[in-house]
């Protein structure tokens, strides 16, 4: 060519920039791996810090209706952590998108990406640009390029952690009354009134009991026949012939089994709430299941006498009374749907008799204390005499 | 024959050297718009031809004479008038004597045979020999009484062009204006640009380039950007950016969708990836990197979308319409 000074040729080349170590597209993807990992660690920390808050919740849900051990606890934490590894081992990025997320993290202008691709290549650049990518990752620690910063997931955990805290610290300690009395009464969430008393209630009286206060939980005992009575037998409480109107929960049942009030008349609630006729069994089960609920409202000799009102069908004196223990009613009338479905099949009969003698046994012992005053003593004893079980007259 | 790695190494250095030689010896003789001198180098280096646009009196044709004397190659100018013939391009056959007193034809070659040509004013050319530039432009050979001549390597048309007479002009159809690697603007100097302008050319003195490369070198360095690694994410850039232009697509923005006719064609992607391996090399990297595709899509895609109505009535330009695409196509994928 005319006018060229200096063809292109060997003299003319600068000296070769020799690799002075080995080119590995091994190497290259180990170090990509050690960065995958620790993305997969944050990812593992961020569930599960989603995953562990959401269990506590739930976690102190179950405490708070039913009770749970430190097994189940451990359980619900296992099983948080086992679902924050599978998603974080599920999401991880591959290696490549691993080398597109150190290209961005380290601005190293898509040298990473590059030389993924390049190393199963044979392009003659392909070792230089392996190279390059080696020489910009060798020596960068994972928790330099990618630091643990969890601070939404953390704050959010932290969050359920104390509302967990919470749920757990008004909780009752589990015990298989409790849990019984919860899985019977505080189920609907639409009767959360209804609910928190069933579940409060017995936690004074049964709490006092525990600690041999005899006194105040001998109340919560007696609330729990009388309430029965306040939704089986308002007849018998001496109003025979009228609808207990203040209950809707009890108003929903259907009129209850004549063998089991003696007045002949109709009361509220008795039923399961599901329009059937109460049989003999289910009444006693909706008794004590409803006495369940209404202990939520009585607290000491007041509130039992106030589910003695209701009882007798007064229902026009004690309004919130009466409503409080609708709502356990509702609730009841689910147990006692399951209690007869349990009975039907022939299992349950047992404990329900049991809960039955148990309440009996505690009406017994209200009735004899001195808390209560005379006329009310008078009338729930009467009322309890009236529906006894022919076995026990 | 592949070169080792150690030979793409030396020939980079090389590059990097003759591309920083080249721009100082132009730098001695053109003042300034030092983008304008980067990208002209990228595109003969990518051995791309070039369409200069600006208002007469610029230096367009210094840069380019500059750049031929630089690497002391052949340099031929064609000054396009509306009576410019093809033949006048790309030459003819005459009868002549040939040995022994025979009359034979032979072929004389036109101004299109040499390794830079500088096509002034092609717009004022008449449609019929500007497609004469066409097959050279593309093919790099000429067809004349059904023989084809190939042209020397390397081979680049700069052809320049005033936008502000339009007066008796033939404006490029967008079949030509395709073949243009890179179109560049030259914008009006600034005080200071000019007062070194009057310094340099009023006085005794006479720049001449130093050249101390050659044809050679310039092919060298053309084989050496395309062992270029064009790794996934910059090539899937340069299609979404492709993609982007197209008012059709469901990717282009709202400024292709209400300005544009027509988007760039796939010659957008090749020219936009050879740039990008050329900046690549430059940046002392053997791949191409997403900045890279950046930096050259400006003059890649500047010729090659055409505007619609409602652009020439609202005054919107193609850079500001490729600026848009820019803005709107994020660098990485979305995930």
């Amino acid at each position: 060519m005319p006018g060229e000074p200096v063809p292109w040729d060997d003299s003319q080349r600068p000296r070769p920039v020799t690799t002075a170590f080995e080119v590995s597209g091994a190497e290259l993807v180990e170090l990509i791996i050690r960065h995958r990992r620790r993305i997969r660690l944050i990812l593992f920390a961020s569930y599960s810090c989603t995953t562990v808050a959401a269990g506590a919740i739930v976690t102190a849900a179950y405490q708070f209706r039913a009770g749970m051990g430190a097994g189940g606890a451990a359980a619900a934490g296992g099983l948080a952590l086992g679902t924050a590894a599978l998603l974080a081992w599920l999401r991880c990025p591959t290696v490549r998108a691993t080398g597109a997320r150190l290209d961005r993290e380290l601005r190293l202008d898509d040298r990473v990406a590059a030389a993924l691709e390049a190393r199963d290549g044979h392009e003659p650049v392909a070792p230089l640009i392996v190279r390059d990518a080696l020489l910009r990752l060798r020596g960068i620690k994972p928790a330099h390029v990618f630091p643990m910063k969890l601070g939404r997931p953390a704050a959010l955990a932290a969050a359920s952690f104390v509302c967990a805290a919470l749920l757990s610290a008004i909780a009752v300690p589990p015990g298989p009354d409790r849990a019984s009395a919860a899985r019977g009464g505080g189920v609907s969430s639409a009767t959360a009134t209804g609910a928190r008393s069933s579940a409060a209630g017995p936690l004074r009286g049964r709490s006092s009991d525990s600690n041999g206060e005899r006194g105040v939980p001998g109340s919560a005992q007696v609330a729990a026949p009388s309430a029965a009575a306040g939704q089986q037998a308002a007849p018998a409480g001496g109003q025979p012939g009228t609808t207990a109107t203040r209950a809707p929960g009890a108003q929903r049942g259907s009129t209850a089994d004549s063998s089991q009030s003696p007045g002949g008349t109709t009361a509220g609630g008795a039923s399961s709430g599901d329009g059937r006729r109460s049989t003999n069994s289910q009444s006693t089960a909706d008794a004590s299941g409803a006495g369940a609920a209404a202990r939520g409202t009585a607290s000491g000799a007041t509130r039992a006498t106030g589910a003695a009102r209701g009882a007798a069908g007064r229902s026009g004196e004690t309004v919130g009374g009466t409503a409080v223990g609708a709502g356990g009613v509702q609730g009841e009338a689910l147990r006692s749907n399951a209690e007869v479905a349990r009975t039907r099949a022939g299992g349950g009969r047992s404990s329900v008799t049991a809960r039955a003698d148990a309440a009996w046994t505690g009406a017994a012992a209200a009735v004899s204390s001195d808390d209560v005053p005379p006329r009310r003593r008078a009338y729930v004893r009467d009322y309890f005499i009236a529906i006894r079980r022919p076995e026990q007259k | 024959m592949t070169p080792s790695p150690a030979e793409i190494e030396a020939q980079a250095a090389t590059f990097r050297e003759c591309f920083g030689h080249l721009k100082a010896e132009i730098g001695r003789a053109f003042v300034g718009q030092q983008t304008l001198v980067d990208h002209l180098l990228l595109c003969f280096f990518c051995q791309g031809h070039a369409l200069i646009e600006g208002p007469p009196g610029l230096g367009k044709t210094l840069l380019v004479r500059t750049l031929a004397d630089a690497l002391s190659l052949d340099f031929s100018r064609i000054q396009c008038t509306p009576d410019l013939m093809p033949a006048d391009v790309t030459g003819t056959n005459v009868l002549g004597e040939g040995p022994g007193g025979v009359r034979q034809f032979s072929f004389q070659r036109g101004p299109i045979f040499a390794n830079i040509v500088l096509a002034d004013e092609l717009n004022r050319a008449t449609p019929r020999t500007q497609s004469a530039f066409l097959e050279a432009m593309q093919e790099r050979h000429v067809t004349v009484f059904g023989v084809t001549h190939p042209l020397a390597e390397p081979f680049s048309v700069f052809a320049t062009q005033n936008p502000i007479e339009m007066e008796g002009t033939y404006p490029l159809p967008e079949a030509q204006l395709d073949r243009f690697f890179f179109k560049l603007l030259v914008h009006t100097p600034s005080v200071d640009e000019l007062a070194e302008i009057l310094t340099r050319t009023t006085g005794v003195e006479s720049v001449r380039p130093v050249s101390r490369y050659g044809a050679a070198t310039v092919r060298a360095m053309a084989d050496l950007i395309k062992q270029v690694k064009v790794a996934e994410p910059a090539m899937r850039l340069v299609l979404r950016l492709i993609q982007a232009t197209h008012p059709d697509s469901t990717d282009a923005p709202p400024v292709v969708k209400k300005y544009v006719r027509y988007g760039a064609s796939p010659r957008a992607a090749q020219a936009m990836t050879l740039a990008a391996k050329g900046l690549a090399l430059l940046a002392g990297r053997y791949h191409v990197a997403s900045d890279d595709v950046r930096q050259v899509a400006l003059p890649a895609l500047n010729h090659r979308i055409i505007l619609g109505f409602q652009a020439e009535m609202e005054q919107v330009s193609r850079e500001s319409v490729v600026r848009g695409v820019l803005e709107a196509v994020s660098e990485h994928e979305p995930c």
